[in-house]
C-alpha cells in the first residue's frame, strides 16, 4: 500500500517524513500525528509523535503535554500496530 | 476501532515525542492507516460519481427536450412515421425470411424422412447377400441416386457420420458393379455362393411340393384340405419356379464370367473327394540305408538287454554259490581243527599207556 507523505518545516528547512497514522483520541479531543523520517537506531526506526493543531490555515506539530496523554497514544499505536499485521496476513495469504 | 482523520501535506514541526521501533511494527501501523485512506478514496469517489451521474442524467433530460423543442413539429411527425414504416417493413421482411426458412427446413425434413425409408426399403432389400448382383444396371442406377439424394440431405442436415461412410461405401460398391470392377474371382465365389444358397432353397421347396403332392394323393374327394394343400401347392412351386429362374440367370452370369476369365476354372478347384488315401511314399536310397541301420541297432539293442539280464541271473547264482562254498570251507577247516586236535590226544594218551 502507497505510504502518505508530508513536507514537516523544522527550523525553516523542510523535510519529508512518511505519515504512518493521524488518528484523534476523543477523551482529550485532539488529534495526533504519527511519523517517520526514517532514521535508523540500533537496528530499529525511529517513529515521532506529535500533537495536530490546526491554527488559521496552518498546521503545526506540537509535543504530547501530558504523560497520561503520551501512555495512551502508545497503546493507541499498538491498537494500529495490531490491526495492520492483521491486515499484512490477510494480504499475503 | 481509532478514530483516524486524513492526513495532511504539511506541518510546522514545534515539538514531538520519540520512540524506536522494529521496521515491521512501523509497516504494520503504515498498513493500517492506508487502508483507511484508500476506504476513503473509495467513499469519495462513490460520492463523486453519483454526483456526476446526477448531473449527467439532468443535463440529458436537458438536451433532449432542447433537440425536440428545436425541430418544428411537422418535420418530426415525418421523422417519427418514416421510421415506424421502416422499421414495420423490416420486421415484415424477418417474419417472411423465417417463414421461408421455416418451409425450406420442412422441405428439407420431409424430403430426408422419405429419403431414409427408401434408403431403409434398399438397405432390407440389399441386406439379401445376392441381392444387389441380380439388379440390373438401370435398377442399380436408380439405387445409386436415392443414395446419392440421401447423402446429399444428410449432409446438409448434418446426418450422422457412420450412416453417411456406410452410404458413400454402398455408392461405391454400386459403382463397382456398374463398371464391372469387381474382381472377377470374387464375382466367380460370390456367384458360386448364391448358386448354392439358391440350391438349398430349391431342395427344400423341392421337399414341401413333394410333401403336398403326397398329401393330395392321399386325400380323396374334394374338401376344403384339398382346396388348401392345391393352393399351397401352386405357391410353393411358383417360388420354386422364380428360384429356378433366378438360379438359370446366375448360371448365366456364371458362363458369362468364365467365358471372359477361363483361368476361373481351375482343375484344383474341382471339388476334391474326401476320402483318404493311402499313399506310399518311396524312400531314397540314403533313407533306406539309414532305416536298416536303425532297425538294425534297434534289435541288436534289444539283445544285448537280454544277454546283460541273463549274465546278471548268472553272476548271481555264482555269487551265492560262491557264498555257499565259502561257508562249507569254514566248516571244514573246524571238522579238521577239531580232527587234529582228537587225534593228538589220542597219540598222548597212547603215550602215556
Amino acid at each position: 500500500m502507497e505510504t502518505q507523505k508530508i513536507n514537516i518545516i523544522n527550523n525553516e528547512n523542510a523535510m519529508e517524513a512518511d505519515i504512518l497514522a493521524m488518528f484523534k483520541l476523543e477523551e482529550f479531543n485532539k488529534e495526533y500525528a504519527i511519523y517517520s523520517f526514517n532514521e535508523e537506531y540500533n537496528g530499529k526506526v525511529k517513529i515521532y509523535a506529535s500533537t495536530v493543531l490546526r491554527k488559521d490555515d496552518k498546521v503545526l506539530f506540537e509535543d504530547i503535554e501530558t504523560e497520561e496523554e503520551w501512555t495512551r497514544i502508545k497503546e493507541e499505536i499498538k491498537k494500529i500496530a495490531v490491526e495492520g499485521s492483521k491486515l499484512e496476513v490477510e494480504n499475503n495469504d | 476501532m481509532t478514530n483516524f482523520i486524513t492526513p495532511i501535506n504539511e506541518s510546522i514541526l514545534n515539538g514531538s515525542k520519540v520512540i524506536a521501533v522494529p521496521n515491521n511494527f512501523r509497516l504494520a501501523i503504515s498498513n493500517s492507516y492506508s487502508k483507511y485512506i484508500e476506504e476513503v478514496k473509495i467513499s469519495t469517489n462513490k460520492t463523486l460519481e453519483s454526483h456526476i451521474d446526477g448531473i449527467i442524467e439532468k443535463d440529458d433530460v436537458i438536451i433532449d427536450e432542447a433537440f425536440i423543442g428545436a425541430i418544428p413539429t411537422e418535420k418530426l411527425k415525418k421523422m417519427i412515421a418514416t421510421n415506424e414504416n421502416k422499421l414495420a417493413s423490416l420486421e415484415a421482411q424477418e417474419d417472411k425470411n423465417l417463414e421461408n426458412s421455416m418451409k425450406e427446413l420442412e422441405r428439407i425434413i420431409s424430403s430426408y424422412k422419405v429419403n431414409l425409408e427408401l434408403r431403409s426399403n434398399i438397405s432390407t432389400s440389399l441386406n439379401v447377400p445376392y441381392d444387389l448382383s441380380r439388379k440390373s444396371d438401370e435398377e442399380l442406377l436408380k439405387i445409386k441416386n436415392y443414395y446419392l439424394e440421401t447423402l446429399e440431405l444428410m449432409k446438409s442436415t448434418g446426418g450422422n457420420k457412420e450412416t453417411i461412410n456406410s452410404t458413400l461405401k454402398e455408392i461405391s460398391k454400386i459403382d463397382k458393379m456398374l463398371n464391372k470392377e469387381i474382381d472377377p474371382s470374387e464375382q466367380y465365389y460370390e456367384l458360386k455362393s448364391q448358386q448354392a444358397y439358391l440350391t438349398a432353397e430349391m431342395n427344400k421347396y423341392n421337399l414341401i411340393t413333394d410333401e403336398i403332392k403326397a398329401k393330395l394323393k392321399a386325400t380323396t374327394g374334394a374338401s376344403d384340405e384339398v382346396l388348401e394343400l392345391s393352393n399351397d401347392l401352386e405357391k410353393f412351386t411358383g417360388i420354386n419356379e422364380k428360384l429356378r429362374e433366378e438360379f438359370a440367370v446366375l448360371k448365366d452370369k456364371e458362363a458369362e464370367l468364365v467365358e471372359k476369365n477361363p483361368a476361373l476354372v481351375k482343375p484344383e478347384t474341382v471339388e476334391v473327394p474326401l476320402i483318404k488315401q493311402e499313399v506310399k511314399v518311396e524312400k531314397t536310397p540314403e533313407e533306406d540305408l539309414l532305416t536298416y541301420v536303425l532297425e538294425t541297432a534297434t534289435k541288436e539293442n534289444e539283445r544285448l538287454e537280454n544277454t546283460i539280464s541273463e549274465l546278471e541271473q548268472v553272476i548271481k547264482g555264482i555269487m551265492h554259490t560262491i557264498s555257499i562254498s565259502k561257508e562249507q570251507i569254514e566248516k571244514n577247516n573246524d571238522t579238521i581243527k577239531k580232527i587234529n586236535n582228537r587225534g593228538m590226544e589220542e597219540e598222548k594218551i597212547k603215550v602215556y599207556n
